[in-house]
């Protein structure tokens, strides 16, 4: 199989978590937690960024 | 003879069993101890006195008409408030199940009722086992941090009210409670006890985890709990050894691979270094072998990678109770329901695919010697009772589902315990707790909160 090429950058992963949380709770949520969406984006990239081999299914139960 | 409190679960059963220790006059001393402390430790929710007393006069009446050779025979158990109990509220210390009454007990329960265990009661845990602090002290000083989330389960054992009690691990909720109270804590294999009647954090994390004085309790609890449950999607088919005699093959000296560069040692205190450095050291003086070892590189998304899976199966299970009641949650077990509702669903999935790989390079490296050794907490419990601590040196393991066991190894400048942990490849436990006995042993310590002896 080809081999993916990631790069998911911080402000993209941003400003999607930002839409999602805007259309959830509003426009005030997303000035309030700043910090909760920068976290979470920072998982998003780290986590984007950094992918299995290709063949490397979920694990769930382990 | 010893006090009945300061007795570990294997000494307790011993002398039950010789007649030396009626199940009752125990069950009643453990819970004079609970009178007299619960008002400064707060680790318990709920205590049935009358079901404590009664469960302890039926074995008694078992032990004298000599038909009972169980292991924990009149041995009461704490039980974190997350693990069903039929009957007797629980409520896992929160609003949304303030009143549920289980109409069954949790697998484990009934495991531990067979073994010949009494439920001494329902021990506090943060609300719903994460994350916002719970009421409980720590008995070695009460103005640090119990740890959480098994916070009531922890000070219970570490303050004698009872010999052993359950918590759980999603991310180090049972092991960095064990460290901050200077006790014994073994978080299994994913897989190895069920989880059936257990509240859930995380259903593909969560682990039930053990909180004694001694490794050997840890062995004998083990032994009553692991086995199948094919009402647990995630127990593991795997055959249950003789967890005791698995510990007297591995009862030489080990060979251990300390994990000194990089995550654990960066993120410590110099003191917890240097701790964990003449722990290294007075063990390989005791005849252990001591190598350095390098973790694998997919370590580095590890801790970020538990934190997407637990966040986004919270909020899976609370979703329908958060939809319409999310005022009546706290406010990081809130933020962390909201962050696993925004997660995308690609991006749990990688990190469900990144934990295989993870689990897989962990446990080529654990292969690589008896146990791997490192610190068990970045620092002592915390002053500040607003946290649970630091949860950095358990969550990889607990992602990767290996089994670990924190041992107390000494006390910190500011008084309070330290320790260290051990972990090994999966489902060897057997093995771990040889390990871990072991070192125990080595280091030869008896830790009890001076005010609390």
């Amino acid at each position: 199989m080809p081999e993916p090429t990631p790069d998911i950058s911080m402000d993209e992963a941003l400003e999607t978590l930002r839409s999602q949380a805007e259309a959830r709770w509003g426009a005030d949520y997303v000035q309030e937690r700043q910090d909760l969406l920068e976290l979470a984006a920072s998982y998003v990239v780290n986590v984007g960024n950094n992918l299995p081999d290709v063949e490397t299914e979920p694990g769930f139960y382990q | 003879m010893a006090q009945p409190h300061t007795l570990s679960v294997s000494q307790a059963a011993e002398q039950m069993r010789g007649g030396q220790l009626l199940p009752s006059d125990y069950a009643n001393a453990l819970l004079e101890r609970i009178d007299a402390h619960e008002p400064d430790l707060q680790a318990w929710v709920t205590i049935d006195r009358e079901a404590v007393i009664s469960d302890a006069r039926q074995r008694e009446q078992e032990l004298e008409a000599g038909s009972d050779s169980r292991i924990m025979t009149g041995v009461p158990v704490g039980l974190k408030d997350i693990f069903y109990t039929a009957g007797m509220k629980t409520t896992a210390c929160s609003r949304i199940y303030a009143e549920f009454v289980p109409e069954y007990d949790a697998t484990c329960v009934t495991k531990l009722k067979e073994a010949g265990a009494i439920v001494m009661g329902k021990a506090v845990t943060t609300e719903f086992a994460t994350s916002d602090p719970s009421p409980s002290r720590n008995p070695w000083n009460r103005e640090h941090t119990p740890g959480g989330s098994s916070s009531g389960s922890s000070v219970a054992v570490a303050a004698g009210m009872c010999p052993a009690a359950l918590g759980s691990q999603t991310g180090g909720s049972t092991c960095r409670p064990a460290a901050y109270n200077g006790i014994v804590g073994l978080k299994p294999t994913y897989g190895r006890i069920s989880r059936y009647g257990v509240v859930p954090v995380s259903w593909s994390l969560d682990t039930v985890g053990i909180l004694v004085r001694t490794v050997t309790d840890a062995a004998i609890l083990l032994q009553a709990m692991a086995g199948y449950d094919e009402n647990d999607p995630g127990s593991a088919e795997e055959p249950v050894p003789d967890f005791l005699q698995q510990m007297d093959r591995h009862a030489g000296p080990p060979r251990l691979g300390l994990l000194k560069t990089g995550y654990f040692f960066d993120r410590s205190t110099p003191e917890v270094r240097q701790h964990t450095e003449a722990v290294a050291a007075q063990l390989a003086q005791a005849g252990a072998t001591v190598i350095d070892i390098d973790l694998p590189d997919s370590f580095s998304t590890a801790p970020d990678v538990q934190r997407i899976v637990m966040n986004v199966e919270c909020a899976a299970f609370h979703e329908p109770y958060f939809r319409h009641r999310a005022d009546e949650y706290g406010p990081r077990l809130r933020a962390n329901i909201e962050m696993g509702m925004l997660i995308p669903s690609v991006t749990y999935l990688q990190a469900q695919r990144l934990r295989r790989e993870f689990r897989r390079d962990l446990t080529a490296v654990a292969q690589q010697v008896d146990a791997l050794l490192m610190p068990a907490t970045p620092a002592p419990a915390p002053r500040d009772l607003d946290t649970t601590g630091d949860a950095a040196f358990q969550a990889p393991w607990t992602s990767a589902g290996l089994p670990t066991v924190v041992v107390p190894s000494g006390v910190s400048e500011s008084g309070l315990p330290l320790g260290v942990q051990f972990a090994a490849a999966p489902f060897d436990e057997g093995r771990l707790l040889g390990v871990s006995r072991w070192c125990e042993q080595a280091l030869d310590l008896d830790l009890r909160p001076p005010d609390y002896n």
